[in-house]
């Protein structure tokens, strides 16, 4: 990736900050993340940041994926954020339990979630995918992260997983994105209970309608070890797929496409084999992370990487280094969609691997096919720069390319299947 | 060549069923499964694909 293209050539990275100061909501995080991975995998693996009353940064894919992979001495109890807790935060299951009772949550909500599950969507998303395309392919230019990507995921999880109408979208959205980037905003309280209020409302709503066989009523009639889920562990649990569902997905395609308006021979290598992309995305996806890392609580003794870490001590695996070390990974600050193999950890790994990876791939997937096989060609556009907003989710929050749409275009208005050819050549 | 999965270590990343379709299968929940314990000689590479390609390390052949 062309740095400059993010931010000026000319900034030093602030290795201090990395090391010392490491707090994803600072846009010197969203600006030098990448560039200071391979010193902070180098020179600093276990890092101490002294922001949010002191926290650990491990960075290495070794450790981190043992870290998470061990969820006794590393526990995912709702005490393991690094932002303070704001009074009133509900406690999100799963994310926010351990097994055995987070397993059991996981086991409700698994079904819905399967790729053969996600795959009977796939008509509705490839139309919703072609709609928001149709609306901005005339145009020549486009930004794609405002145009297109945050707007597919937010559709997609309203009308096909809660079967609900999406009106609210636009006020819901405007809570999460201070939730998420702006925790610290005085607001981000009264956002989030915003937010509480309307899932109460929705699930009420859910309540009181015909039973669909669907993730919403699999929740409200569960049984958990005998008993129902209560009304709070339904309103987080509907919080966190919101949260985990929304920003992730559409950072992704936005980071994918930045990368592909910067690799001509990419564009055309997937255009003209578009059966290759699914693989080339688990490089995408390697490559930059949608979430730069999760935190931990740790719950016993222990030591990483010849760093005392000590029960009660809060500790953030950095996932987009790990999928940068080269530990694990040949020629990690090469973006290779041939690689393999490719255990990157974009997803997750242990129990709480993304719940949602199954619907973001497909999402990902037809995104890039009807993305690719409606252009011929796209690049970002000369003179505008690139924007990323501090937070730990990690993706591009303005994306201005500039396309010539393919002629192919027009065969998708006239009632043809474009995805038929994908398919063909793949 | 025998496959076998270790479902304690299994999350679900549904990587073996997407590179060996022939030799992997996913349950209810979208855990990985072995179609047939015994792998026949034309798959042992995908086999071995993906078991190179599970990030949890689930998957072993003997």
């Amino acid at each position: 990736l062309d740095a400059v293209v993010t931010r000026d050539a000319s900034d030093e990275i602030d290795l201090d900050f990395f090391f010392h100061h490491f707090n994803p909501y600072e846009q010197t995080f969203a600006d030098q993340l990448q560039e200071a991975i391979p010193d902070l995998l180098d020179r600093c693996p276990v890092a101490r940041s002294d922001d949010f009353g002191g926290f650990w940064v491990v960075s290495s894919y070794a450790e981190v994926m043992a870290g998470y992979q061990d969820w006794r001495t590393f526990s995912s109890a709702i005490e393991k954020n690094i932002v303070p807790l704001r009074p009133g935060q509900p406690v999100k299951p799963p994310i926010d339990l351990d097994p055995p009772l987070q397993r059991r949550y996981r086991q409700l909500l698994n079904p819905f979630l399967t790729p053969a599950r996600v795959a009977t969507l796939e008509t509705h998303i490839r139309t919703m995918i072609v709609d928001l395309i149709e609306e901005f392919i005339d145009d020549g230019q486009v930004d794609l992260a405002r145009q297109f990507s945050r707007k597919l995921p937010a559709r997609m999880l309203y009308r096909l997983l809660f079967g609900i109408e999406d009106t609210d979208v636009p006020k819901v959205q405007e809570w999460l994105r201070v939730i998420n980037y702006d925790p610290r905003n005085p607001k981000a309280r009264d956002c989030e209970q915003a937010l509480l209020g309307w899932i109460r409302r929705t699930l009420a709503d859910r309540r009181a309608g015909p039973r669909q066989d669907d993730m919403l009523d699999a929740l409200l009639h569960a049984d958990i070890d005998g008993e129902l889920v209560s009304e709070d562990e339904a309103v987080g649990t509907v919080l966190i797929l919101i949260l985990g569902g929304f920003g992730t997905t559409a950072d992704m395609i936005s980071s994918v496409m930045l990368h592909l308006a910067q690799r001509e021979d990419l564009q055309h290598r997937l255009r003209s084999d578009p059966g290759l992309i699914p693989f080339a995305l688990d490089e995408f996806l390697r490559f930059e992370p949608p979430v730069s890392g999760q935190s931990r609580i740790c719950r016993r003794d222990t030591v990483i990487g010849g760093e005392e870490i000590k029960d009660g001590d809060r500790v953030f695996f950095l996932i987009s280094a790990a999928n940068r070390d080269p530990a694990e990974f040949d020629q990690p600050e090469v973006l290779d969609i041939d690689r393999s193999p490719n255990r990157h950890l974009a997803f997750g790994i242990g129990p709480h691997r993304c719940i949602g990876s199954n619907v973001a791939r497909l999402n990902l997937r037809v995104s890039l096919e009807e993305l690719l096989g409606r252009t011929e060609t796209f690049h970002i556009t000369p003179g505008e720069r690139v924007r990323r907003d501090a937070s730990v989710a990690w993706g591009p929050a303005y994306l201005p390319l500039t396309f010539t749409s393919a002629p192919a275009a027009a065969a998708g208005q006239d009632g043809s299947r474009p995805e038929d050819g994908a398919r063909r050549s793949s | 060549m025998k496959v076998f999965i270790d479902a304690d270590k299994c999350q679900g990343h549904a990587r073996c069923a997407q590179l060996a379709p022939e030799a992997f299968g996913l349950d209810n929940e979208g855990h990985g499964v072995v179609l047939s314990e015994t792998v026949e000689e034309s798959y042992e590479s995908v086999v071995r694909n993906a078991v190179a390609n599970c990030p949890e390390r689930a998957i072993w052949i003997e």
